[in-house]
């Protein structure tokens, strides 16, 4: 903390320093911050809420060998103090609806349509999946499979070990999977 | 094909979005643990196509700009200023005008024969926040100079949380230096802000009283020493 004070001896170089190092972060942040609060004014305010916050640590910031996750964590947690502690209508959770067997052809598994209306169809399934997760799994599911953090990162920024890392998102997966159609993933009417 | 070649040509498939060769193709259908990698990777990717919609137009440089202007506003900062040869009422008047400034000569303060303990008083509305200057004068530059803060109870620094006491390397520079700290008056109840230089074996103490400022005009502040 003493640093901070000591850095406003050169105000402008101490700004155009914390430009530089939360510049390249700015879209990362935001995007996490979305798909965390679902909309673009809560994105912005949690974003600008946590700069906030980071500007008088340019020191700390500076140190830092690997700023995503640490930002991450970071957002996570002002996140959960801003928004989810304050949620009063909690996401339904989606039970078991049913789906195809796990029987389907594999060669689907990895195509997706082609037609765009079937893809923005299968998209807006999946959201509605996504938001069918309790909050644990979400969360591991957006920072793992959405953001491509590793399993490892995923634990750091979420204060939980790997294997509960692995284990929600094997849950999860199997969740999404069932509300999506096994195999080929096609519509689940029920979800 | 076994499983690991079948994994790695997977990754590649997905990742390259191309189509499954049919040596693949087969293997997947005889293969539990690789049909389901196979919905794995490709759930994960449409996870990763869902849209986000980009931020207001300006987003990134506006809240960097913001958050930078904002929090200069709200934590301590410590500014060594230029020395001026009107070191007087002009200067202190403009100051004044928009902060409650006070004034500790510390021309050689080690070996003036002065007071190691200078008390000032500040009075302020409780449960207010108002930024308050302490500027430094020294007769010659103290590169090794420490400035170590300490509040009694009731007493904060607006942006520092519960933190109460401070300890940083500062040097001054000969003449005057100033010390912005965004003070918090957070009850009903006064306390004592002790502020201490160090250099080498030398110490000179400040105290500021705070006062809980009581209805009717506003009193100025005065000078204990």
């Amino acid at each position: 903390m003493p640093d901070i004070i000591r850095l406003f001896r050169s105000e402008q170089r101490e700004q155009e320093l914390f430009v530089a190092l939360l510049r390249p972060h700015i879209d990362l942040l935001y995007r996490l911050a979305y798909r965390w609060t679902g909309s673009r004014d809560d994105a912005e305010d949690l974003v600008q809420d946590i700069l906030l916050k980071l500007a008088p640590r340019v020191a700390e910031l500076r140190q830092l060998d690997q700023p995503r996750p640490w930002l991450a964590r970071v957002l996570y947690r002002r996140f959960v103090d801003l928004y989810r502690r304050e949620e009063r209508c909690p996401v339904e959770r989606m039970g078991d609806q049913g789906g195809a067997e796990p029987d389907a052809d594999p060669f689907a598994a990895v195509a997706d349509p082609e037609d765009p209306f079937q893809r923005l169809e299968l998209g807006q399934l999946l959201e509605r999946a996504l938001a069918g997760l309790d909050h644990p799994q979400r969360d591991v599911v957006l920072l793992h499979d959405m953001e491509g953090y590793s399993a490892l990162e995923v634990a750091e920024i979420l204060g939980i070990n790997v294997g509960t890392v692995k284990s929600r998102l094997h849950r999860a997966r199997a969740q999404l999977k069932k509300c999506l159609g096994p195999g080929t993933f096609s519509s689940s009417r029920a979800c | 094909m076994h499983c690991h070649d079948a994994q790695q040509r997977l990754k590649e498939a997905i990742d390259g979005d191309r189509p499954i060769d049919p040596a693949l193709g087969a293997h997947l259908r005889r293969c539990a643990t690789c049909a389901t990698l196979a919905e794995d990777l490709r759930l994960a990717r449409l996870l990763r196509a869902l849209p986000v919609p980009p931020p207001t137009e300006g987003f990134a440089d506006r809240v960097l700009e913001r958050a930078w202007r904002e929090t200069r506003r709200s934590v301590p900062s410590f500014r060594p200023s230029v020395p001026t040869p009107h070191s007087g009422a002009p200067y202190w008047a403009a100051a004044a005008a928009v902060l409650l400034t006070l004034v500790v000569l510390m021309a050689n303060p080690w070996r003036d024969g002065s007071p190691a303990v200078a008390m000032e008083v500040v009075r302020m509305a409780p449960h207010s926040v108002r930024e308050v200057d302490v500027r430094l004068v020294s007769a010659e530059a103290l590169p090794d100079a420490t400035i170590s803060l300490r509040l009694d109870a009731g007493l904060g620094l607006a942006g520092y949380g519960d933190t109460r006491e401070l300890s940083w390397p500062s040097p001054l520079q000969a003449g005057s230096n100033q010390l912005s700290l965004p003070l918090e008056l957070r009850g009903d109840r006064g306390g004592v802000i002790h502020i201490t230089i160090t250099a080498g074996n030398a110490r000179r103490e400040l105290r500021l009283s705070v006062e809980p400022e009581s209805p009717g005009p506003t009193a100025k502040p005065k000078l204990l020493i």
